[in-house]
């Protein structure tokens, strides 16, 4: 009697044991992924379960040349909070998917497609470059109002920039230009680990190429 | 041997003199020609400079020089233009907003009324939407699909989807208005404070013979266009036109009758108007054009009290 309940208690452990295995890389101590709807699209933010897994080709680089890629500050910009990675998922939960903000990728096309973060849009820093002669629809598509000269932020969408990481240009350079342009510092916020502490971590990762 | 090699050599000697000499002349002919007609791309400038000094009758001298000027002005304009549109950077622009003098001209290219008109209707959902309009510009095509993917995202359709071209700002303040409900008079106000900035540039049937926007025709041809989207008939020719400055001239000839009409510009009048008048539909404005290139240059370029052949179709 005494052995059938010790060996009940044994198999319920080693159930327990590999359902625990399974999840054993997780996001925090009480959540293993984040599943989020974005306008209709499920997105699920997980991690590599292989514990064995290590980063290899161009985001294992260590050393590459400054300039350009040089060590960037913690802030983008007065008033621009910088975020890590639990505060993305947090973003894409409670402002992208409330149609509230929109998540950056502000690296060149062929970069985003070839993978990003899950629920991100592609707004290449170059587009927000005061050059660009139809800037003014892209802030009109974030929520502007009124006229160039004049544009109204006020129910404009919150929006986070990342791009390859800290040794990235590109969303601090978006950042500068989004903040020229008359967007409030308050609306805007910046994933400085980006793309490189993005994969470090094993996180999920979107590639909008092999999707089509 | 000897002889009879420089026998037909003598007489050459003078020749070639008389080949220095005659080429000098060419050469002092050619220059002489230069300095007294210019160059073939001056040719226009120089002969309506000189026509308006030949000309005695001061009526002729005035259409004349205005048809001078339209095919010379023509020309440069448009590429000017051209360079101002790809050179132009979003400060400068909203710099050339705020302190820009109404032009003197409304701004026109090639897109036609149809175009446009289709264009408004799909934008408002009553007709199969187009395809987007091609651009060379990678700007362009790039802004395109960022407004495309923010939308997939933000799921907001009335966020833009197309960037705002001066090309295809005329569609997009047309289709705002229409969306706000707003009155014939406000876009017709609407549209001509913008082409007096140079923000919107208008297919020439569209221009009056003031140089204003024609805002009646545009709304006309949505309506029409919606109607026969809706199923409805396309418009008809109407019968018989009368009214003011409307000519009817009947030439009989021997074996055959024909009636001849003609029309004199009155202000407010635009290509499109007058197209619309006699044949119940602007696009038809070619049929006019075609019959009056005399003294038309340009649909964009009638004046008042301007007399054009309406031909039958």
């Amino acid at each position: 009697m005494l052995r059938d309940v010790v060996a009940a208690v044994l198999l319920c452990l080693s159930f327990a044991a590999s359902a625990a295995h399974a999840q054993e890389v997780r996001l925090t101590e009480d959540r293993a992924e984040a599943v989020i709807t974005i306008n209709g699209q499920q997105i699920t933010i997980g991690r590599i379960q292989d514990q064995a897994n290590q980063i290899t080709g161009e985001f294992a680089r260590t050393s590459r040349p400054c300039p350009p890629f040089c060590i960037h500050p913690m802030s983008a910009g007065e008033g621009v909070a910088t975020l890590g990675e639990l505060e993305v998922i947090a973003f894409l939960e409670t402002k992208v998917a409330t149609g509230e903000g929109i998540l950056i990728d502000s690296r060149l096309p062929v970069f985003f497609q070839a993978g990003t973060i899950p629920g991100a849009v592609n707004v290449p820093f170059s587009i927000l470059e005061a050059e660009n002669p139809y800037r003014n629809d892209i802030m009109r598509a974030l929520g502007a109002t009124g006229t160039p000269d004049a544009f109204d932020f006020s129910g404009a969408l919150d929006l986070l920039l990342f791009c390859n990481g800290p040794w990235c240009d590109q969303s601090p350079r978006a950042i500068r230009n989004l903040l020229a342009a008359g967007y409030p510092a308050a609306k805007i916020s910046y994933y400085r680990g980006g793309m490189q502490d993005w994969l470090l971590m094993g996180l999920s990762v979107q590639t909008p190429a092999a999707e089509g | 041997m000897t002889l009879a090699y420089s026998a037909p050599n003598t007489p050459r000697q003078p020749n070639i003199l008389v080949r220095v000499v005659l080429g000098f002349f060419v050469f002092a002919v050619l220059l002489c020609g230069y300095i007294v007609l210019p160059p073939v791309a001056e040719w226009p400038q120089r002969m309506a400079v000189a026509r308006q000094a030949l000309q005695p009758d001061p009526e002729v001298t005035r259409s004349d020089l205005f048809a001078g000027e339209a095919l010379l002005a023509d020309a440069p304009l448009v590429t000017a233009q051209a360079v101002e549109v790809e050179a132009r950077t979003t400060a400068q622009l909203l710099a050339e907003l705020a302190a820009r003098p109404a032009l003197d001209r409304v701004r026109t290219d090639e897109s036609n009324l149809q175009d446009t008109t289709a264009g408004v209707l799909s934008a408002l959902g009553l007709q199969e939407p187009q395809s987007a309009p091609a651009s060379d510009d990678p700007m362009f095509s790039m802004t395109a699909n960022v407004l495309s993917s923010i939308r997939a995202v933000t799921g907001d359709d009335s966020a833009p989807s197309v960037p705002v071209t001066p090309e295809n700002a005329l569609q997009a303040l047309v289709v705002a208005a229409l969306r706000e409900g707003q009155s014939d008079a406000y876009i017709d106000a609407l549209l001509n404070e913008a082409a007096s900035r140079g923000d919107i540039s208008v297919p020439r049937i569209l221009v009056t013979a003031e140089g204003r926007v024609d805002t009646t025709v545009l709304l006309a041809s949505i309506v029409a266009e919606a109607q026969i989207a809706a199923g409805g008939q396309a418009p008809l020719v109407p019968e018989l036109v009368e009214g003011p400055g409307v000519e009817v001239r009947v030439v009989q000839t021997a074996t055959e009758t024909a009636q001849h009409r003609f029309y004199t510009v009155a202000p407010g009048d635009s290509l499109g108007a007058i197209a619309l008048m006699f044949y119940g539909n602007s696009a038809r404005y070619d049929a006019i054009f075609n019959a009056n290139r005399m003294i038309l240059s340009s649909p964009d370029l009638l004046r008042v009290g301007q007399r054009l052949v309406i031909p039958q179709i």
